[in-house]
């Protein structure tokens, strides 16, 4: 028995230093508790939830933002074609000829309500120089949703109702993307078609270059032509229509002649190609 | 996981516990603190509820003999000398004890668990038996040699 007190007692003297608990005390809040505590803690897990929030927030709102929804194209000489968004703010202001994109860059319609920017636009000074001369002015507003499209062709109409030689006209989406394919505008591009079907040999190269005016002016040139040659007999339409043709033709073929270009020689060597292998496929 | 509240509450109850294990087992402070450490760690982390106040202690006195025994086991353990060897038994206490410690200390490993645990925390051989998973009569055996050669060392140390 005095040997296991001996032993209890010697044991006593043995206790944990306070240090040493507090050591591991702090150890453990470190290692565990400051990692749970920061999890655990309301207002940092509301802060993250809202910063989710506000990403998912802005990256939708900004790709609402910045979708088009809307066109309307501009086309005097110029060709412009503002860029809409569902908010109606303009969100692109594109050129698509050399006044078009020098009109672009000094005017600052971006972010603007397109109702203000077209007036602004049109109460231009630098738009002023080109509808002075009594030019013909197009506004043709295309878009995806039907409702945006007659709301803003509304607006448009009446903007453009203090302006005797205004026009405007709307279209649709998939006429937009054909348009920006061939380098036009949507308005010039409409204007180009009308024209290609009164006179199928008008090229996109020469509608770039012409003002609205005269583009119209073509048309309404060819449209006549049309109802008068339906009026008058086939005969005298027809043989404008060829003589037109024939004048085109020569041109081209002056190109081809007198071009020493390399676009022109392959072309003359395409066009080999091309009667070679007819041959071909009758021989055999 | 269980709160800081309840792991402070563990250190100040069961720290004289474990702060025994290790120096019995143990030669230098900062093993004793890595088990410490290790100890309390793994309280913290263990989640399922203890039966008793008992059971809870048995458990952190088996996981303080399991985590002394994996640091004796380890390569840097068993490879290298620490510096301040031999200064475990505390030079404090007004009555000497230091011999009885000593003796103690000198046991090999298997006895003086059951050492401790009979004397001081004054378990049963058969609770000791539950707590080290030995069989009861290896405990007696061990009890009985332990007995033995502290009093040989203790009547060798009178002399």
């Amino acid at each position: 028995m005095k040997e296991k007190e001996k032993l209890k007692a010697a044991f006593d003297q043995v206790r944990a230093e306070e240090e040493l608990k507090e050591r591991t005390k702090e150890y453990l809040s470190e290692k565990v508790y400051a990692r749970k505590k920061k999890r655990n803690s309301p207002l940092r897990n509301f802060a993250a939830a809202a910063a989710c929030a506000l990403l998912v927030f802005l990256a939708g709102g900004s790709y609402l933002y910045f979708t088009p929804t809307a066109y309307i194209s501009v086309d005097v000489n110029p060709s412009l074609e503002l860029g809409i968004n569902r908010f109606d703010r303009i969100i692109s202001v594109t050129g698509y000829n050399e006044d078009g994109k020098a009109l672009a860059d000094s005017l600052d319609l971006k972010y603007m309500d397109y109702s203000d920017a077209l007036e602004s636009l049109l109460a231009d000074q630098e738009m002023e120089v080109y509808l002075s001369d009594n030019a013909d002015v197009v506004l043709t507003v295309a878009g995806n949703s039907d409702s945006q499209n007659s709301q803003i062709l509304e607006t448009v109409e009446s903007c453009a109702s203090g302006y005797e030689n205004i026009h405007c006209h709307s279209g649709d989406t998939e006429e937009i993307h054909h348009a920006h394919d061939a380098g036009l505008s949507f308005g010039k591009y409409q204007a180009y078609l009308t024209l290609k079907e009164l006179n199928p040999s008008v090229t996109l190269e020469e509608v770039q270059d012409m003002t609205m005016s005269q583009i119209r002016e073509l048309i309404q040139e060819y449209s006549q032509e049309d109802s008068q040659g339906n009026s008058q007999g086939n005969s005298q339409g027809n043989s404008r229509k060829n003589s037109s043709d024939s004048t085109d033709d020569s041109s081209d073929a002056a190109q081809e002649s007198t071009g020493s270009g390399d676009s022109s020689e392959t072309f003359q060597h395409g066009h080999h190609g091309y009667g070679h292998k007819n041959g071909h496929g009758e021989d055999d | 996981m269980r709160s800081e509240e309840e792991a402070g509450r563990a250190i100040d109850l069961y720290g004289d516990t474990v702060r025994r294990i290790c120096m019995v087992h143990l030669k230098n402070a900062a093993d004793t603190e890595d088990i410490f450490q290790t100890v309390f760690l793994k309280y913290v982390l263990h989640s399922p509820d203890f039966d008793s106040p008992e059971h809870e202690k048995a458990w952190i006195i088996r996981v303080t003999v399991n985590a002394c025994k994996d640091l004796l086991k380890s390569f840097f353990h068993s490879k290298t000398l620490p510096l301040d060897t031999l200064r475990a038994v505390p030079a404090k206490g007004t009555e000497d004890y230091s011999d009885v410690l000593e003796a103690v200390l000198s046991l090999p490993a298997k006895y003086k668990d059951v050492v401790y645990l009979y004397y001081y925390e004054e378990y049963s051989a058969a609770e000791i038996s539950r707590i080290l998973r030995k069989n009861v009569n290896t405990v007696y055996t061990l009890l009985n040699r332990a007995r033995q050669m502290l009093k040989d060392k203790l009547e060798e140390v009178e002399k």
